[in-house]
């Protein structure tokens, strides 16, 4: 069943939106056809963010959630699959700028937490830190070498490594090892299943360029918050971008990509590309970066020798959002992030703004540390 | 073999040996690369003709090496790297580079509220060291300090430092802050040459200095700083290359044909087996023994990957490592304070630390280290040149 709102001011009918997840399935199968083939292509609508789905047609309800719900976590496993078959696609994706913005990114989440666990150490507590989807451990082993410098903090705080892949956790084990914290558990298990069923509590929910990849992220939100001790903090670091949040900025991608006038109509038929949001210039910079950056991947895959005869999947929508609209939805789950009552907590601690936006005049990279609070 | 030391019979060695290895996935390259405090092991001998024209050979080779870099290069070693079990890349010791120079920094502005300071950042690469730098700078909420800062940054690529500029230019704090930044296309060398005396307050450098073959340039930094000035240097430190029965090891490993093996062996009049005995006769300790046998799966994990890369984008993989013991040594003699003591009590940026030395590595692979200039040590340093290369122990007292 759809759903239908009268006509605009011109008399153009607005096209049906879908409730009925078979009909959302067909209509996704048709939309990725669009870009099918292509090195980088749209991929899934189940990628996108669900409070943007209505302008992709999709209405999110009571009835068709979990199933939505249940496709996109599909399609993120699937995701994982490709990359570890594949190492080709994360390397041709860490373009040289994405590279140093990912590594300032984790020199501030690492300062965050090292801040946060030194103000509130007696020197007798142990601390648990949960990282979840570490990758190789980059994130968890700078701060295991950040607390190496403080007394014996490292002897005393365990973590918790939580990932789809086996490989990349044992490599981060091994690495995060050579450090002698308390304890290194490394789970091979979906983030959501881990947070429903550990017994843990967690001082620290570290998350690294990952929470992009979450269109229901409010529900995980809740079950971080859930995990944490009393003062227990989240702190994660994320690529923002409208770009998925609208047809008519992936329309403008798709066009610089140089696809032809074929895919272009179909992709026009099938969406309203006008009447676009109005962004904040911060959000509209961001936004053009992130087209800037399929754009130049792109450009890259079909100018390489190396890369031009692969048949590497890179997909390019995400369940982005706004850093703003990120706040958002950490304060719907009760966070707080306030850094005035952030740095009340944690008094010693040398914290100063939050969120930290990693790039001027843009909103495409930001790392927000968020307290559980009451 | 007896040793050599004319500029030609050097190069035909250097030929000989690359000609043995050429065909490997991973090439050796020149033994020019290797630091000059071993070359003598590998049969070069170096003498006061002889010094400037090593030096300047070795950048060449540097050079020539670093032009076949792809993407596909750097991709290759950064998998190498996770596995051979490093858990820290270039990016840590560019965090700790930044925060032990934000460190040293606004303990020396506190006693001076004016003082702008200028600071250098040797082969600033992509520009993220001084990025790290403003990363500290921004979490120490040194607003103040931040526009008390002048960057230099020198490097040999104009890629690179077209991207370091727009890359700092997108850092955010330049969204509330003029972050004065000058760039300096050229090799280190050639920039260190025109350096004058009290040109720079802080020299920061990362994972850059195991590529100078000779400690001269040590001298030449300590010599451009002012009274008082700060030298923070971050760096991967192993003695893999110290000597060819090592090296013989990991040609072995890597494949290379049985006569070119044996070839390469008698050159350096070097046994079967030598790779397990020398550590013991060299006074090796476990972690330089532990971070040498890493290496060795790093470079053959380079190797591996790089079978699949076309053979143009093929690093090699001799550079100028040393000990940090060693090092230490140089930065000595080049008339730097490395003691965390003297220089808490004589050194106003390094007051309040702890530690001068921060070790990022379990085996101490990678490490940061400050030095500095002692204002009470003016003019009484002994620097090296040509005829006293280590400028040793001649000290006005």
């Amino acid at each position: 069943m759809g759903s239908e709102d009268s006509g605009d001011r011109l008399g153009r009918q607005p096209k049906q939106t879908h409730t009925d997840f078979e009909e959302i399935h067909a209509f996704d199968k048709a939309f990725r056809a669009i870009t099918s083939g292509l090195p980088v292509r749209t991929g899934s609508l189940f990628r996108v963010g669900s409070e943007s789905l209505h302008l992709w047609r999709v209405e999110v309800t009571k009835e068709n959630r979990s199933q939505i719900k249940w496709k996109a976590d599909e399609i993120n496993r699937k995701d994982f699959e490709e990359i570890e078959n594949d190492a080709t696609i994360e390397s041709i994706e860490a373009t040289t700028f994405i590279t140093l913005v990912r590594n300032s990114m984790v020199r501030n989440m690492v300062h965050f937490a090292t801040e946060v666990l030194k103000s509130v150490d007696d020197g007798k507590k142990e601390f648990h830190v949960c990282e979840l989807a570490p990758g190789f451990g980059q994130t968890s082993v700078s701060l295991a070498v950040s607390l190496l410098g403080n007394a014996n903090l490292l002897r005393r705080t365990h973590f918790h490594l939580i990932d789809y892949s086996r490989d990349k956790l044992a490599r981060a084990e091994e690495r995060l090892d050579g450090y002698k914290p308390a304890s290194i558990d490394a789970i091979a298990m979906k983030d959501d299943d881990y947070l429903a069923t550990t017994g843990h509590t967690f001082d620290i929910v570290l998350s690294r360029g990952h929470f992009h990849r979450k269109p229901f992220l409010k529900d995980t939100l809740e079950a971080i918050r859930s995990k944490l001790t009393g003062k227990g903090v989240l702190i994660s670091s994320d690529w923002h971008s409208s770009l998925p949040n609208h047809p008519s900025f992936v329309y403008e991608l798709l066009e610089r990509m140089g696809l032809d006038g074929a895919r272009l109509r179909l992709f026009k038929g099938m969406f309203d590309i006008t009447n676009a949001p109005e962004l904040s210039p911060e959000e509209q910079h961001g936004m053009e970066e992130h087209q800037e950056y399929w754009a130049e991947v792109y450009r890259e895959i079909l100018a390489s020798p190396s890369t031009s005869g692969r048949k590497s999947k890179h997909y390019l929508l995400g369940a982005h959002d706004t850093t703003e609209k990120r706040v958002q939805k950490l304060e719907e789950a009760e966070f707080i992030v306030d850094p005035a009552k952030i740095r009340m907590a944690f008094p010693t601690s040398k914290l100063g703004r939050n969120p930290i936006k990693m790039m001027t005049d843009s909103d495409r990279a930001s790392v927000i540390m968020a307290m559980k609070g009451k | 073999m007896q040793p050599v030391n004319s500029i030609g019979d050097i190069d035909a060695l250097d030929d000989i040996v690359r000609g043995l290895t050429a065909k490997l996935s991973y090439p050796m390259g020149s033994l020019l690369k290797i630091a000059g405090r071993y070359l003598h092991n590998y049969c070069i001998e170096i003498t006061d003709d002889n010094r400037k024209l090593i030096e300047e050979s070795s950048l060449t080779k540097y050079l020539e090496g670093w032009a076949t870099a792809a993407k596909v290069t750097l991709d290759a070693i950064k998998k190498a790297t996770r596995e051979a079990g490093f858990p820290v890349d270039n990016s840590d010791l560019n965090e700790y580079v930044g925060k032990m120079t934000v460190e040293i920094l606004l303990e020396m502005a506190k006693y001076d509220k004016t003082r702008v300071f200028r600071i250098t950042d040797l082969g600033a690469g992509d520009g993220e060291t001084t990025g790290a730098v403003l990363d500290a700078l921004d979490n120490e909420n040194a607003d103040e300090l931040i526009e008390r800062c002048q960057f230099t940054l020198i490097e040999p690529s104009e890629e690179n430092l077209w991207n370091a500029v727009n890359n700092l230019k997108k850092h955010r704090v330049s969204k509330e802050h003029k972050i004065d930044i000058t760039t300096i296309g050229g090799t280190n060398h050639n920039f260190l040459r025109r350096m004058r005396s009290d040109e720079c307050d802080v020299v920061i450098s990362s994972a850059v200095f195991h590529h100078m073959i000779l400690p001269t340039y040590l001298g030449t930094i300590e010599q451009s700083l002012a009274a008082d000035g700060v030298l923070v240097v971050g760096d991967w430190y192993t003695t893999i290359f110290r000597h060819p029965a090592f090296v013989a090891d990991i040609l072995s490993q890597l494949g290379m044909d049985t006569r070119a093996y044996h070839q390469f062996q008698s050159l350096f009049d070097v046994c079967d087996g030598d790779e397990k005995v020398l550590p013991m006769q060299l006074g090796m300790n476990s972690d330089e023994i532990i971070t040498d046998y890493r290496m060795l799966r790093y470079i053959l994990a380079i190797g591996k990957e790089f079978q699949g890369i076309p053979p143009e984008n093929r690093d090699e993989f001799l550079e100028g490592h040393c000990s940090f013991a060693e090092r230490e040594q140089d930065l000595k003699d080049a008339g730097f304070t490395t003691d965390v003591k003297q220089l808490k009590e004589e050194h106003k940026g390094f007051a309040g630390m702890e530690s001068n030395m921060r070790n990022i590595d379990p085996y101490g692979a990678a490490r940061v280290f400050g030095v500095a200039k002692l204002p009470s040590k003016a003019g009484q340093v002994q620097r090296p040149t040509p005829g006293n290369p280590k400028g040793q122990a001649k000290l006005a007292v």
